[in-house]
């Protein structure tokens, strides 16, 4: 019964989003015979479909490569190749960020003529150079992109577990269809991460993929991560429940799209105050830097009662009519019903809803939601992972946003895919197949729950983890909750080596969750311990008892690696070779945003 | 609120305290795998939750809904979940490739 299926290849693809896609597609053209595994089915999964806003490139980029006459030339490659390295708090690589800058605007072209071919359309927003999209189309295109290369073999609804090597060479990995239970030993010369990235929390504006699969596998493999602690979050839905995790409350922040302006309060009505300080105001090349500064003012409010009302806060439109909400509405799904449907954005009934934040005082209730994992695999400026063989691309690495994204993820998927895939494949050109040494090794962790009887229920485990995290590893931050939080996630960690999933292997969802809390695991406790010795504020890690942006102690990231299964950590100096780091310290983030990004 | 769900083993039934705000047929799905029944198969893999990937088809008293989607008043004292059009591959979920 535990017979596996063997599949051979030169480039395994791990991940079915845009850098699975993008890598499948670019190591294909370089005559790779190529195998593409996705969790879910490919153009419905990963976080790419979950698109509601837009994503872009630099002006020139826009114009001369992807075609946009009317691109805004003031937003140059080397503005936005500044911008991220500001935005990075001086941890991003700045390699990586260069590649971003360079081969974002093909990247973006190739994706571009798919939605293109499949009848799509995408708004071209010339003073910020963005193109506006949903996921839907997104992930359509995406699809397409892949059917259109037929020679590309795909295994869709398949679960990958661990990774296969042959003397710290990646040569291959294991997993399992969702469906059937059946097992299949992928082998390969050269194998691409493109699995996304992992976030821990209750609320979340994610897909469900997000459980770090590729960074903890690469882990298990000997590979290396940083930047663990840094987690964007945005403001999300917690209330209507049927609404809970939708990422609208951020579009409706946006001038452009939503004429009300919304006053922040804690759940008691007092006031959240995001400051008039002209410091902080933003433009349209550098509007998500308000992703942070959202992040940073409400802070201190929401902190000061978080035993009692943890992470919520209201949107409360009190200062305008009824009337004058409800056309607000109207306004935004006009801008959005190309990708939404009539008076909807996603799932939601926008007119209703309207109707609800009305009868509720006005108010929307939210939450700091996890929109992207910043920390990830540790990859040099060729993809590479650290071990012979291994690939990564997409929110799967860490470096190109350091500790804040203000770059888009789209283009990171994108670019990044294109680069990964065809160094995979060239280097799949040299080698021979190998054959791995850890399969059995393999096997017998993927398939210990379902041989158990009884045990810990995975899916408890899970919502153990996530109450773990929201309590003590939120969007603000202390010592103290970060260090029982710490002890409480080895606690659990330590437990899941007793896991239970026993019955059939046909979508044995007990099972299938087994596999990814296991990686989500060892991602929050490299993620919490990094928080806990970053004994500073920095981007997304924001700490109470530690406001300051301390360069002269903490510039550099936390990097982990595993030693007989527990993380060891280290040190690792930013790559910087072509501007200058930052040294001097600022009293808080929002000091040092104000300083070096919006003053800078 | 009494629900009723198809199972591959036949019908099962299970008490779901009620609740005060709406919920979606997901969340009631998840309430019952975490807290009742560990064994129980809807399609969750993968999932976006939010209408967009669409692949979590269920029916809800005979209709088929998105399961993330469908929204249940609190007021409803029974309902019946049974799988969707499709090559059944345990419980709830189908294969409709």
């Amino acid at each position: 019964m535990n017979q596996t299926e063997r599949i051979e290849s030169d480039v395994l693809v791990i991940g079915g989003s845009g850098a699975g896609v993008m890598s499948a597609v670019a190591a294909a053209r370089e005559g790779a015979r190529v195998v593409l595994v996705s969790k879910g089915k490919v153009g419905k999964n990963g976080n790419a479909i979950m698109l509601g806003g837009s994503f872009g490139v630099d002006g020139q980029g826009a114009r001369d490569v992807c075609g946009e006459a009317e691109a805004n030339q003031e937003y140059t490659a080397e503005s936005l190749f500044h911008k991220m390295v500001a935005c990075g708090f001086g941890l991003g690589d700045q390699e990586l960020q260069k590649q971003f800058v360079e081969e974002g605007p093909p990247a973006v072209k190739e994706l571009l003529d798919w939605v293109k071919e499949c009848g799509s359309t995408f708004v071209f927003a010339p003073k910020a150079c963005r193109w506006r999209a949903g996921g839907v189309a997104f992930g359509s295109a995406l699809r397409h992109g892949l059917t259109s290369h037929q020679e590309i073999e795909a295994y869709e609804d398949t679960i990958i577990s661990d990774l296969l090597t042959s003397d710290g060479q990646v040569c291959g990995a294991i997993g399992f269809e969702v469906f059937t239970g059946r097992l299949l030993e992928f082998r390969a010369k050269s194998v691409i991460l493109a699995t996304g990235g992992w976030q821990p929390y209750e609320l979340k504006n994610t897909n469900s993929d997000m459980t770090g699969d590729g960074i903890a596998m690469a882990l298990r493999a000997g590979a290396k991560v940083k930047d663990m602690e840094f987690l964007l979050a945005i403001p999300t839905i917690q209330e209507p429940l049927y609404a809970k995790g939708s990422i609208l409350p951020f579009q409706m922040t946006m001038p452009n799209i939503f004429p009300l302006r919304h006053k922040a309060t804690d759940l008691d009505g007092e006031e959240l105050v995001y400051s008039s300080d002209p410091r902080y105001k933003t433009n349209a090349s550098n509007s998500k830097v308000k992703k942070l500064l959202y992040c940073a003012f409400y802070a201190p409010g929401m902190y000061a009662k978080w035993d009692r009302y943890g992470n919520r806060f209201y949107m409360d439109y009190s200062a305008y009519t009824d009337q004058e909400i409800r056309d607000g509405f109207k306004t935004f799904y006009q801008n959005q019903h190309w990708w939404h449907g009539k008076d909807r954005y996603h799932h939601i009934d926008l007119p209703k809803l309207a109707e609800e934040i009305i009868q509720n005082k006005k108010r929307l209730m939210c939450g700091f939601g996890n929109e992207y994992s910043m920390g990830g695999v540790v990859i040099d400026k060729d993809f590479g992972a650290g071990l012979p063989g291994l690939y990564a691309a997409g929110e799967v690495t860490a470096g190109v946003f350091g500790a804040f994204r203000s770059g888009d993820g789209l283009t990171e998927m994108l670019a990044h895919g294109r680069a990964a895939g065809k160094n995979a494949a060239l280097y799949a050109c040299q080698v021979r197949q190998l054959e791995p040494e850890n399969t059995a090794q393999a096997l017998d962790r993927l398939l210990a729950p379902t041989q158990r009887g009884q045990g810990v229920s995975p899916i408890e485990a899970w919502k153990k983890l996530e109450s773990i995290c929201e309590e003590g590893f939120g969007f603000i931050r202390d010592g103290q909750r970060l260090q029982k939080a710490y002890e409480q996630i080895c606690e659990l960690r330590a437990s899941l080596e007793e896991m239970a999933a026993p019955g059939s292997r046909q979508y044995n969802l007990e099972w299938i969750n087994s596999v990814l809390v296991r990686n989500l695991a060892l991602c929050a406790e490299i993620g919490i311990r990094s928080a806990l010795d970053r004994k500073e504020s920095r981007g997304c890690h924001l700490r109470a008892d530690e406001p300051q942006v301390d360069n002269q102690r903490y510039l550099f990231s936390w990097q982990a690696y595993l030693e007989e299964g527990q993380p060891v950590y280290e040190k690792a100096a930013p790559r910087a070779p072509y501007l200058p780091l930052d040294t001097k310290n600022y009293p808080s983030v929002l000091d040092c945003i104000a300083d070096t990004i919006l003053g800078g | 609120m009494k629900v009723e769900i198809e199972k591959s083993s036949g019908l099962a039934v299970y008490e779901v305290p009620p609740f005060a705000r709406t919920m979606t047929v997901m969340d009631i799905l998840d309430y019952i795998y975490t807290h009742l029944d560990h064994t129980l198969a809807y399609y969750r893999h993968s999932s976006c939750c939010q209408a967009i990937c669409g692949r979590c088809v269920c029916k809800l008293n005979g209709s088929q809904v998105l399961a993330c989607a469908k929204q249940v008043d609190p007021q409803t004292e029974v309902i019946h979940l049974s799988p969707a059009d499709g090559k059944r591959v345990r419980d709830l979920v189908v294969c409709r490739d």
